[in-house]
């Protein structure tokens, strides 16, 4: 098996992929939206999948696909949130088990924003709705650049960044509450 | 990655699984959660629960430290000194309560804290607009502490 980077990176952020694929599976399970498969992690593209039957309405569709953002976040926060205060605020020196929080933190935050065959799940469910076939043609608009805007991205650990700043900015918020 | 079989050659192809799949499609419930998956979430709780009560610590540590700046850059030393003592007594490692002592204590005009501020900022990497900083304020006898690569 060759080890890309983008394995690598998968592989090194494990927990937060393992997170994301959890996060469509319990939405999907409120819902009822029987599921038919799940893979939370493994070394290979997609890192992680949930193949589930057709939501009953297209809100739900949405729910389950941006699921993790809320999901990832919020986790994220929850144990980011005091080793955040402890780096950026405090400038503490951290232990073995801060850094080993931080790293959970942050992979969970870097898994929060949806994958590109996320965003085409919805694209599809979009256009097999009548009233939002309109909506999935500019949608196309959007998914389209994907790769080129993720390469970008990527090039910018923009990922990376959004993970610190919700970690910093939930710490920041509570300390100025 | 979330898949929904709206359309199942496509959806299977993609994943490359056209016979298991297309097996538990009439199944009637969810495929089951795998075991190791609970251990994972104690994980998650676990680590979360420990930051929630960790966290009244922190942001009490960091309001001090914020007050102690504020009295700092007042010029309210003994107060500025106080306030970043409360941060060390809950955060000891804290490098900028650290040098926030060690400044305000080298800027009140005593010998007697003078040697306690050095305290302080042992095994702390000083910044360059640190070493400047304290060696403003500190007495000539603590200049070569805080001396600059430029100084050399």
């Amino acid at each position: 098996m060759i080890i890309t980077a983008s394995r690598l990176l998968a592989l090194l952020t494990f927990p937060g992929i393992i997170v994301h694929e959890l996060a469509h599976r319990l939405c999907c399970d409120i819902f009822k939206v029987r599921v038919f498969e799940v893979c939370f992690f493994r070394l290979g593209d997609p890192a992680g999948f949930v193949i589930h039957e057709r939501p009953p309405s297209l809100s739900v569709a949405c729910v389950i696909t941006l699921a993790p953002l809320l999901f990832n976040s919020v986790v994220s926060v929850l144990i980011g949130v005091t080793v955040g205060i402890d780096l950026f605020t405090l400038c503490s020196q951290l232990t073995i088990q801060q850094i080993l929080r931080l790293w959970l933190a942050l992979s969970i935050g870097m898994h929060a924003l949806p994958s590109a065959e996320d965003l085409r799940a919805l694209r599809i469910e979009l256009e097999q709705n009548e009233k939002t076939r309109g909506i999935a043609n500019v949608f196309d608009s959007v998914i389209k650049p994907i790769p080129l805007v993720k390469g970008l991205l990527n090039i910018l650990w923009f990922d990376l960044l959004y993970a610190i700043t919700v970690c910093l900015v939930a710490g920041i918020a509570v300390v100025n509450s | 990655m979330t898949n929904p079989l709206t359309d199942s050659a496509h959806a299977h192809h993609a994943e490359g699984r056209t016979n298991s799949a297309s097996d538990q499609r009439h199944s009637l419930q969810s495929c089951p959660y795998p075991t190791w998956i609970y251990g994972f979430i104690t994980i998650l709780l676990y680590a979360s629960v420990w930051s929630l009560v960790r966290l009244p610590e922190s942001v009490e540590a960091a309001r001090s430290l914020k007050i102690a700046e504020h009295y700092l850059g007042d010029g309210q030393l003994r107060n500025a000194a106080q306030s970043f003592k409360k941060t060390l007594s809950i955060d000891p490692t804290s490098a900028k309560a650290r040098i926030g002592m060690a400044l305000s204590l080298l800027s009140i005009d005593s010998e007697q804290v003078d040697d306690q501020a050095v305290d302080y900022l042992k095994d702390l990497a000083l910044s360059a607009s640190d070493r400047t900083k304290l060696r403003s304020a500190a007495p000539i006898k603590y200049h070569l502490y805080f001396s600059t690569r430029d100084d050399s």
